[in-house]
Order: structure tokens, then sequence, then C-alpha cells
């Protein structure tokens, strides 16, 4: 009997039951996880699967980036182990890992996962990844670009039992600490992902008592299929063809003033088959810009999933897609142990990137130009404040804009790294976590890309360290190449970081690769994100809008002119369009770019 | 500011005083329950915007009390709630620490819809251009790094004042640290315009988390001119007519405030209203039976469902609590951080316009008639078909039978709107009734799956209990729709909301930030501590003059794991602080900690975060009970009446009084019950019967306790 159709509510019911299963098991992480990446970050996911390793769900805010690894995870731990899983595992267990290539993204987004048991049989697994503030190596927060191989990228943790039959492993736990920087509080992150896999586990088991096993697993099997046969009535509306996309990763960490590392997609539609071929993507970089196939392949579902956002995410968004990677060991699928910390900064954006694009020409009216990426730079030293003690470790993504939309006016949209469900972490608690001051967290004037459809602005921080020097890290992208216009929109301005930007003697550029970079007490760090890619000619955009983009200064009044064509005349109190003047002004612009 | 000295209690005039008095105020209607005693009394009048006051009034009127009988007044108010929705507040100013001026635009980066390429988050409250950055820096630890700029709040108030803002909400970094930036800067605007409305974020919310802090102080300030010229009218109203005892409001939390304390936080009215509405459902959760009730709770499982003239509100009751929530907002990105009931509230109601489509696709709501001019049917000039319209149409809403605010139902003008839409789609004038009635349901059924399926509850194993003016016309088919089994329609459901408004206690929250490790604690210097926060709370209760012998104190530590924000909040009995106080709590820690989130250690040190006391002032409850006279409303009214239903298809309706049903019998559908305030449709299949406690029980025919968990197992098997 298929439940959709016998009995919708019940099987709603139940798919929204997992759904919410893992809210709370996200719910629990923000109000005990101890660091402030998790529990204001909320830089975790949670899902659930299937016995074979198959996403049944995740939950609304858990980060689509690290979702798409975890059928990985399941199945690169059952190979691992290479037994069935009722031989190495018990009721009560709870299995740990982080190597990126069993099943992972980079070595700090820790795994903890647990078996479901009903009357002896393994069901499903719950899976919770959280990112780590530090996982160990050379440089406060772990971030290396000089790192040539995943050793140098902090503790790899294979599959293990972190608790046995409801008892934590201390020896393994102890190990672990001993490998990690602010040790106390990644234990009391690591509870918190414990806690939050048995919270599941019970709430299956009380779903179990009142539908019974069978329906349960039932439905799980029939939500997949479900969003497998969605995903596909939409690929079929599409017009049959290959069209290809690229993007850039500003090069490889290991090769300094080198070419740039590319992307490349082939998206062909043939009736409701569809295939993503990155086989044409370049070589295995020497420095951490990699990534493992997991990576790849999350990232290409969660921007297809933003396309088709109606389709529930579950393994049947990855059934109703057929992948095509390298042949050799490249810059999508890395070979074990090329360093891969900087993929959710390189490949990750870049592959989501390729994925718009791609669909950019054919359904336009559903996507945007170019989003921002993200950056990842990390920090630490020892907290010198007054009643203080103890090293700390801070992780700072950046967030930016969004690309412009043929169907929007804008986008006033500033988000971290393109769909994930990260939120920033407030300047007050980030504060009161480590010594830091920020001077600003603002939008950059003329930072959204140009466009008849504006791309959003991106953010500006400066900030400096109140007591004591540090050494930080920073590991991105985007420096070289700012997020892409389309359909005549314009790239937004690139990435920015500098140091002591108002000394002149001191100030430095520090680039998107830098690893163990000293910071002096009270020195200001500026780091710029960029905004999103412009669509549509701005030429063409509605003088009167760009107008009140000057007035709350979106854009500045020599951006309107310059990128607009559009004159504004501030002379009076007000702000006003002098209309001839960019009549000409645009004329102007057109016959220069002929 | 106003205040409202004028209506401060005088003792010697409350003891003559009779009757406790609940308003609550919506869109359409403005509803009245009045007890004294066992007496009560019902009223229901128009809802007269924007001086929504003088329907409060026209209320109290209806009921035949005088001001000076009453005694206790509290009141559920849409005002806020209208004043978010049509972004009919006031221009604001907000004023930031210099670098900061984006924290309101720049949010959390949370999305309404997680992967939407096309989903925009509503514009901020604040625009970019009235955003002022002022010179100033506190530190984390409250310390000044950089002195308030006053020149810079000068210049910020000359421009803003340019543009004809009147209104400023000021929040600076740390501020709940250390407030004297604020409080400085709110003096030197309340300097140069001694009329405005001035808020600083310390004031509401004494909480690290810029961006909440600052939402929560814009939304205060953008509301507070309309909150507070409306509550100062009000009482004015009141007082002049006689009244001399205590104004109340309602606030989202489901609790009480004075007038006074109202207005210095508006933003906690923005859900008063609908809250009212469910704390009256949890008083009617404590009496349901069945399976929908756990043996061991307050009461029983119960969706709320309220549908009033311009929207239905929603709040689901589990084991007789509505749930709360420490953050809520009526728009998403406009998050306040202060207690609230969980809500969820739809454009659909009686006065729900229906309409057609560009592309022929007919739609209802949430575009509404609201109170003026209403549906076509009240005859006031209202032309577009409305929900209320099609009922009158299908004869389930009697012409003979006034409504309860006196308006007489016009089925001619009714039937002239319905028309005009059934013609653009070609139906018959009966047949596209139907239709904007099933797409209304549809409507409410999909809000209620979104409490319910999407939260992992299923709604066959709860109550439905509905009220509102719309409430009964459209239950039973809406049960049927949720496969809900059984029906509540409270006594007077017209007025649910405003016997709400009796059902709670004043209640005051004070609390007291310590951070200190556990093993450290010296139990009689916590007492000390606690003594404080009992004089706060009692000063409050005495100033709400609650009698000594009505109150309560509840006394509670936040506890937490050295290293963590946040984690439990454990009660304390005066016993647990004599004995080995800081053993005992440990242990109560570890158990609670354990049994919330799966795990606990002993490795890591606890410590104390903060002390609560929650005073309590009771306040007594009402006893429902069938308000008399209703049946003189009917008496008139044909025994049987003509209903339509699907493909001209016509039935004779039983026509009965609900005062009139016999508690051991009831009707069968198809059949209409009516009483003052509202009019039940009992479709065929269904049966209404009389509850011990008065409310209106439906159910589908000859099913007693017909929860569909046959269904349910049926598949489980």
């Amino acid at each position: 009997v298929n439940l959709r159709q016998g009995d919708p509510i019940l099987f709603q019911v139940l798919t929204s039951s997992f759904t919410s299963i893992v809210d709370e098991m996200g719910a629990l992480m923000q109000r005990v996880a101890f660091s402030l990446v998790v529990s204001e970050g909320r830089d975790y996911c949670g899902t659930i699967c299937t016995r074979g390793g198959d996403l049944v769900t995740s939950g609304t805010t858990d980060l689509p980036a690290h979702l798409g690894t975890h059928p990985f995870t399941v199945r690169g731990m059952l190979e691992w182990v290479g037994k069935e899983p009722e031989e190495f595992l018990s009721p009560g267990d709870i299995m740990i890992m982080n190597d990126a290539y069993i099943g992972g993204t980079h070595n700090h987004d820790v795994r903890v996962i647990l078996p479901v048991f009903f009357d002896g049989r393994i069901v499903a697994f719950v899976v919770n990844s959280s990112h780590w503030t530090d996982v160990g190596g050379h440089v406060p927060g772990t971030f290396d670009p000089s790192a040539r191989s995943s050793h140098g990228e902090g503790l790899i943790i294979p599959p293990c039992h972190i608790v046995s039959r409801g008892e934590l492993n201390n020896e393994l736990v102890g190990l672990i600490l001993r490998n990690v920087r602010v040790s106390d509080a990644t234990y009391g992150d690591l509870l918190a992902q414990i806690g939050a896999v048995r919270l599941a586990d019970r709430r299956l088991h009380d779903l179990r008592e009142q539908y019974g096993a069978s329906v349960l697993l039932q439905a799980m099997g029939e939500a997949i299929e479900y969003s497998e046969a969605l995903l596909r009535a939409e690929f079929a509306k599409l017009a049959d063809g290959t069209w290809a996309s690229e993007s850039y990763i500003d090069g490889d960490p290991a090769v300094p003033d080198g070419p740039p590392v590319a992307l490349r997609m082939a998206l062909t539609v043939e009736g409701d088959d569809v295939t993503y071929d990155f086989s044409r993507s370049d070589g295995q970089a020497k420095g951490a810009i990699n990534a493992p196939v997991a990576c790849t392949v999350s990232a290409a579902l969660v921007a297809t999933k933003a396309i088709f956002p109606h389709v529930p995410m579950n393994q049947g968004v990855f059934n109703a897609i057929r992948f095509r990677l390298p042949d050799e060991p490249s810059v999508v699928n890395a070979a074990y142990p090329a360093p891969i910390s900087g993929m959710a900064a390189a490949v990750f954006p870049g592959i989501v990137n390729c994925v718009l694009q791609a669909f950019a020409h054919i359904v336009p009216e559903r996507c945007m130009a170019g989003p921002t990426g993200l950056t990842n730079i990390t920090w630490g030293g020892d907290d010198l404040r007054p009643g203080e003690n103890g090293e700390y470790v801070c992780y700072l993504w950046l967030e930016g804009g969004w690309g412009g939309r043929a169907a929007r006016r804008d986008n006033h949209t500033a988000m971290t790294l393109f769909a994930t469900s990260a939120t920033n972490q407030p300047v007050e608690l980030h504060e009161r976590s480590a010594p830091l001051v920020f001077e600003c967290y603002r939008l950059e004037p003329d930072s959204g890309g140009p466009g008849a459809s504006r791309g959003s602005n991106g953010v500006t921080r400066r900030w400096y360290i109140s007591h004591g020097d540090a050494v930080l890290s920073c590991l991105g992208s985007g420096q070289r190449f700012g997020p892409w216009g389309f359909a005549g929109g314009l790239d937004a301005p690139p990435n920015h970081f500098v140091y002591a930007p108002d000394r002149p003697g001191e100030r430095q550029e520090i680039g998107m690769f830098v690893t163990g970079f000293e910071i002096k007490q009270g020195r200001v760090l500026e780091y710029h994100q960029a905004g999103g890619g412009g669509w549509g000619d701005p030429l063409t955009r509605d003088p009167a809008w760009v107008l009140e983009d000057v007035v709350d200064g979106y854009v500045t009044v020599e951006g309107a002119h310059r990128d607009y064509g559009v004159v504004i005349d501030s002379s009076a109190n007000e702000y006003q369009v002098d209309g001839e003047a960019t009549g000409r002004r645009r004329d102007e612009l057109r016959a220069a770019r002929r | 500011l106003t205040t409202f000295e004028a209506s401060r209690n005088d003792d010697s005039a409350a003891a003559d005083a009779r009757w406790r008095v609940g308003v609550d105020t919506g869109g359409t209607f403005t509803d009245l329950v009045a007890i004294h005693g066992e007496e009560i009394r019902v009223a229901k009048v128009p809802s007269t915007p924007p001086s929504f006051d003088v329907g409060v009034l026209d209320a109290v009127k209806a009921a035949e009390i005088d001001l000076d009988e009453i005694a206790f007044f509290a009141h559920g108010t849409t005002v806020a709630t209208n004043a978010v929705l049509t972004r009919g507040g006031s221009a604001t100013a907000l004023l930031t620490t210099a670098g900061f001026r984006d924290v309101l635009e720049l949010r959390r980066h949370d999305r309404g819809e997680l992967y939407d390429i096309l989903w925009d988050p509503p514009p901020a409250v604040v625009p970019r251009r009235h955003r002022y950055e002022v010179g100033e820096r506190i530190d984390w630890s409250g310390d000044v790094r950089r002195p308030l700029e006053e020149e810079d709040v000068r210049r910020a108030v000359s421009a803003a004042t340019a543009d004809g803002i009147t209104t400023f909400a000021i929040c600076f970094l740390h501020s709940y640290a250390n407030p004297a930036h604020e409080l400085r800067a709110k003096e030197i605007v309340e300097a140069l315009e001694p009329s405005a409305y001035v808020y600083c974020s310390a004031e509401v919310l004494r909480e690290p988390g810029e961006f909440e802090r600052t939402s929560t102080v814009v939304l205060n300030a953008y509301l507070a001119p309309v909150v507070s010229s409306y509550l100062d009218s009000l009482s004015r109203t009141l007082v002049d007519g006689g009244f001399r005892g205590r104004l109340y409001v309602m606030h989202s939390g489901g609790g009480l405030l004075t007038a006074d304390t109202a207005v210095r936080v508006p933003a906690r009215l923005v859900t008063s209203g609908p809250a009212a509405g469910a704390m009256a459902a949890e008083q009617i959760a404590s009496s349901v039976s069945g399976r929908a009730r756990d043996p061991k709770s307050d009461g029983g499982d119960v969706i709320s469902l309220d549908i009033g003239g311009t929207s239905a509100d929603i709040a689901v009751i589990r084991r007789g609590k509505a749930r709360l929530v420490n953050e809520h907002s009526v728009e998403f990105g406009k998050p306040i951080r202060l207690p609230a009931v969980d809500l969820i509230t739809i454009g659909a109601g009686g006065g729900s316009i229906a309409d057609v489509d560009a592309g022929g696709l007919p739609s209802v709501g949430p575009r509404s008639a609201g109170a003026l001019p209403g549906p076509a049917a009240y005859g006031r000039g209202g032309t577009e078909p409305t929900v209320t319209d099609a009922n009158v149409v299908l004869g389930r809403l009697l012409p003979e039978i006034p409504l309860a605010s006196g308006i007489s139902v016009d089925a001619d003008a009714a039937h002239a709107a319905v028309e005009v839409f059934a013609r653009r789609l070609q139906l018959s004038v009966e047949d596209a009734a139907l239709g904007i009635i099933e797409i209304a349901n549809r409507n409410m059924a999909r809000a209620i799956r979104l409490a319910t399926v999407e939260r992992g509850l299923d709604p066959r194993t709860f109550v439905l209990v509905v009220f509102g003016g719309a409430g009964g016309l459209h239950a039973a088919e809406l049960a049927a729709m949720l496969e809900v089994g059984e029906v509540v329609l409270p006594v007077a459901p017209g007025v649910t909301s405003a016997f709400g408004c009796l059902c709670v206690d004043v209640v005051h929250d004070v609390a007291d930030a310590r951070i200190e490790p556990l093993d450290s604690i010296d139990p009689a210097e916590l007492n000390s501590t606690f003594d404080e926060l009992d004089e706060r709370v009692t000063n409050l209760l005495d100033l709400d003059v609650v009698p000594v012998e009505d109150r309560d104190l509840e006394h509670s530590v936040d506890l937490r794991y050295v290293g963590q924000r946040r984690a439990l909040t454990l009660s304390i009995d005066s016993g647990d602080l004599e004995g080995d106080f800081v053993a005992a709590v440990r242990e109560r820690f570890l158990d609670e900690y354990a049994a919330q989130f799966h795990y606990s250690t002993r490795e890591i040190g606890i410590e104390l975060a903060m002390l609560r006391v929650r005073g309590r002032g009771k306040l007594p409850r009402p006893h429902a009970e069938a308000s008399r006279g209703g049946d003189a409303l009917v008496a008139d009214a044909p025994r049987v009446h003509t209903v339509a239903t699907r493909r001209g298809e016509r039935l004779e309706a039983t026509v009965v009084a609900r005062q009139s049903l016999d508690p051991a019998g009831g009707v069968a559908g198809p059949a209409i019950v009516s009483e003052y305030d509202a009019t039940t449709w009992v479709p065929p299949g269904w049966f209404a019967r009389v509850a011990p406690s008065g409310d209106l029980v439906l159910t589908p025919d000859g099913v007693s306790n017909p929860v569909a968990d046959d269904a349910v197992s049926e598949v489980a098997r």
C-alpha cells in the first residue's frame, strides 16, 4: 500500500516529524553548545539517514553545505569498517569521525553518528556534524594554506566508537582533546552533539511506538521517491540540450601568483534525465583548495534545491541527478591525502556558481547573478583581559551580497556563503568571548554589482585585538574575481583584506591565502566581503531607483555616474536626478562600449 | 508621555464597583464579557477604527453597565498588530553606535525560505536613510572606550526632524552592560524635541545580542505613538465616564499589564488579542476529555482557532498549556525578544473578500471588508462579496435573526455581491458561495496543518476549539477536512477572547544577573539577593493593588556549565536555601540537564547565571455559564430553514436556539444553532449537543468519541 496516497495526512505527519526531530536537535545545539561558532553561528547540521545511508531529511536550520555529505559519511563509515553494521555497532553506541576522505568536508566538521535500533536491527542513522573552532595543527583555528597534505590540517579521526553501550570512551576523548586548542569548549560541543543524536534516537522511538516501525520506514522510503519524482518532473519541463559554465578559484595557494584554478560544468538535459558533468575541471591543487567528492556533490545539490525550492531535500534529489567527475584526482574530487581545509571557500562556492550559471541560461527567471563566497578567517592568542585566562580562538566567516535577479528589482540580502544557514555571530557576544573590539560592521557603498537588477551590497568589518598580540590565518578566494554579473550586469568588486590600513608604515595586504600572520595589539584588520553580481544592463536601470539607492547610501553619487550613467544633483538640500545629463552620460557610456 | 494617574485605583471607590470586564477589540468587532458573581453579560459591537476606544465604550454601553460600576477592566487590543501589519506605525529614526548603522538590516542572516533564490526579507522598519551613527563606544564589560559625541546626537535629531520624524529608537553596543550613553542621548533628544517619543534599548531589554535588542526597541518606538495615544484616549474616556478601577492590557505572553506599563513596552502588545483567545482556550482545554487528554496533565490537547472578521488566529495547546516562545514576530525579520504565546495568524475571516484574478483563479482574502464597509450583507455600503455574504446566500445565516451587534442581514445585498463573483466564474450564485466557503476553509485548514502536522503533531488527536464571530459557521467543515473528530464551541463563542482577558493573572518578572561558580555560593547571600528581588516584585504588585493573600512569589535560578551561554532554569523552594544548598542544587541540575539534553557530566564546572522572581497577583477566574436571554432572538425565526448545498440541491435545516438545546439530547445536521453572538452550522452527517460545561460539542453522526484512531492504527498494522 502506498502511504502517500493511502493516508496522505499520516505521510505528511511522519515526514514532518522527521524534520521536526532534526529541528529539535538543532535547538539543542543552539542551547547548550559552548562555542559561539555553533551556538550562535549555527555551523552544524543534523540529519536522519536510512540504514543504507540515504538522506531522509535535515531540519529547517541545518547547514546545507554539510547535509549533502552525510550520506557519504554513513556509507564511508560502513565501508571503512567493512562489516555489517550490527557486527560492530550495539544499542547505545555512537561513532565519531571527521576524515574528509571517508565522507566529510574538512577536518573541522566533526561528525557523530548514532545507529537507531528497532528490535536489534539498525533501521536508520542519526548524524550530527558540527564545525569545531580548532582541530589542532600549527595555527589557531587550523585553516592553513601552507599545508601540502591533509596531515597538516589538524587531527584526522577515522570512524571510532566515542560512546560504547552508553559509556563515553574517555581514552579517545582524551586523545582528541589533547590535540586541539580551546579543548574545554570543544569538549562541551562534543557532548552537545552526543546529546543531540540521542535526543533524535529517543524521538524516533517515540514515533515508532505511536505508529509502528514498518509505517515509519515506509514513510522514509516514500519521501525519497517523492522528491526524486518531483525534481524529475521539473527537469522534464526544461528544454533538452547541453549548457556549459565555469568558475574560478583565485589560484593554488602553493603556487604564488600562479594561474587561477578552473571548475567547469556541462549541464545536459534529456527528458527528465539530467547530468552534471564536472570532468573538465582542473587537476588537484597542491594547496588546501581541493574538495573531497562529498563536498562537490553537496554543493551541486544545494544549488539545485535553490532553483527548485519546493522539492524536499533528501536522497531523492541525489537520485534525480547523474554526476560525472574527472577520472583522475582533481580539484573537485581530491585523493587522500591532498589538503582540503579550504574547500568551503573554494570548490563549494565554485560548484554553486557553475550550477547557477548553467541554469541561468535555461530558467533565468529562477536564477540570480553571482553570490558572494566564503572566507575563513581565524586568529587566536592568550586572553589577557583582566579576570580572563587561557587561550582563545576566533573563527569569522564573512557575509556579503547576493546577485541581482531577472525577476526582482534588487537583491537586499546580506548572507554568508550561498545557501548556508549559518547566522552571524553577534558583535556583542563575540566581544565578550575574546579580547577584540569591532570598529564597524556595515554595508559597503558601491559594492553591489551594477545591473538593471542590482546585486546586494557587500559587508565591511574592521576590528582589532584589545589585549595582546595574536596569530591569524586566512583561507578564502574571490580576491581576483568578484561575483559574476549576468545578462549585461557587471561583476561586483572582489574581496579585500588589509592589515593596519591607517598606518602607512605597517599597512599590508593580507590576501586570501595566509598562515600564521602576526597581528599586534590594537592594529586594525579591515576585511571587505564582496557584494553580489548585477543582472541586466545597468544603463537600463530606472534612474528613480538609482536615486533611491543614493539616498540610502547603497550607491554613491560617483557610483551612480560611473556605473549607471545616472547624474545626481546634490547641490540642493535634496538629491535629484538630472534627467538631461543622465541621458547624455548614458549615451556616452553606450558609445564607449562599442 | 502620557501617564495614567487618573486611572489609579482609589480603593474606596473600587469597593463599590462590582463588575469585572474583559473587552477584546478586533479589526471588525469589539467584544465584551462582564462578570459579577453568577451574572455574566456579553456584548458585541462594531469596531470603530481608527478610534478603537469609541467601540470599547459602545460595548460597555451595550452591556448596560455603568463605568463607575466596573472594578476591573482587562483589554485585548489589535491596535499594535494592525500598526505592524499595515505599516501604520510612526516613521522612526534609529541612533546607533558609529560603524553599526546596518545591524537592523543585516539581521542574523536567517532566511524565511532557506533555499529559495527569489525569497526576499521584508524591508527593515527603519530605512537606511533614517539610521544615524553616533560616535560613542562602550565595551563588553561596560567601560567607556569612546565618550558620547553629543554633537552627533544633535545632528541626527535635526536631520530626522527635517524629514518630519519625531519618534526615536536608540540602540548602542553593550548598553545592556552600561546604558549611560543611551540614557544621555535620550536626554539630548528629549531636550531638543520635548514632545518626541524616545526609547532606549536597555530600557526594553537588558540582554546582549545587538540585532535582537535593536529590533525590539525599534518596534517599541514604531508602535509607541499609536499605542499610547490609543490607551491615553481610552483611559480618558473611561475616567470621564466615571470609571475608578484599574485598566489592564493583555500582552502577547498571555498576561496583563497596567496601561501605564503597557505604554512603556508597546512591543509587548503585538499579539494582545490572539493571546487573550489562547488563554481562554487554555481554560477550555482544562475541561476537555477523551483521547486528547493525558490524565496526568492539567488539560487536554487542543487546537484553538479564533475566526474573526479579518483574520484567523491559531494556537496549539498541549496538555492544557499554550506554547510560549522567547522571541516572536508578526512579520519575518522583525523579532521582538520578549516572551509570547506561539501563534499563527492568517488573513481569513468573515469579512475576507472573494476575488477572481487575471488568470481566472478565485481567491478569498487576505483582503478584508473590515468593520467598514463590512460585508455587503451588513448593508453599510459594502459591495464586494465576502465569506459572510456567502454564508447568507447559502442560508446558514438567517435574515430573520439580527447579528449580535444589532446589524440586520441584508440578504439581497449579499446575493448581489456574490452574483458578480459567480458570473466571472460562470457558476450559479449558490455554487459560487459554496466555493467561497470551501476556499476559505482550505486556507484555514492549511494554517492549522502548519501549526500541527508540520511540527509533527497529528491534528486527529486534538480537539478543535473554535470561537470568534465566524467560527461556528466553519467549525464542522474544517474539522472534516482535518479529520478532527470533536469540535468544541465554548459558551458565547463570539466573545471568547474577551472572556480570555478575565482568565489570567497579573504577572511580574524580575531578575538579577549574577555569574558565580556554584561551589562558591553562600546561601545566605543568595537569600538576601532574593529578598531584594522579592521587594521589587512586591512593589509592583502593590502598584497593581493585588491583595496580599492573592500573591504568589516563585523563585528560580539559571544554571549552566562554565563556558555555556544558556542552559537551565531551576525553581527554588525556600527550603532549598537551608541545608546543603549547593549539593542539592547540583544534583537537581545534573538530573534535569540529562533529562532535557540527553547527557550530563561532572567534569565541567557548574555556574549560577541569574536569579529570578516571578510575582503573581492571582485574579479570580470566571466560571463559564450560559448567558440568559438568547431565546428571544430566535423566537421569531422559523423552526426550519432552507439551506443550499452543491448542484442546486436544497435541504431543510432545523433552526434551534442554543439555550433551548436539551442537554440530554441534541440536534442532528443539517441544523443551524443560533445564539446571541454567533451562529453554528451543523452540516449533514454531524451532530450537536450541549456538554455539562455548557460548551456546544459537534461530532460526526453517531460517534461518541470519534478520534480517528482506527484509520491510524489500520495503516500502522
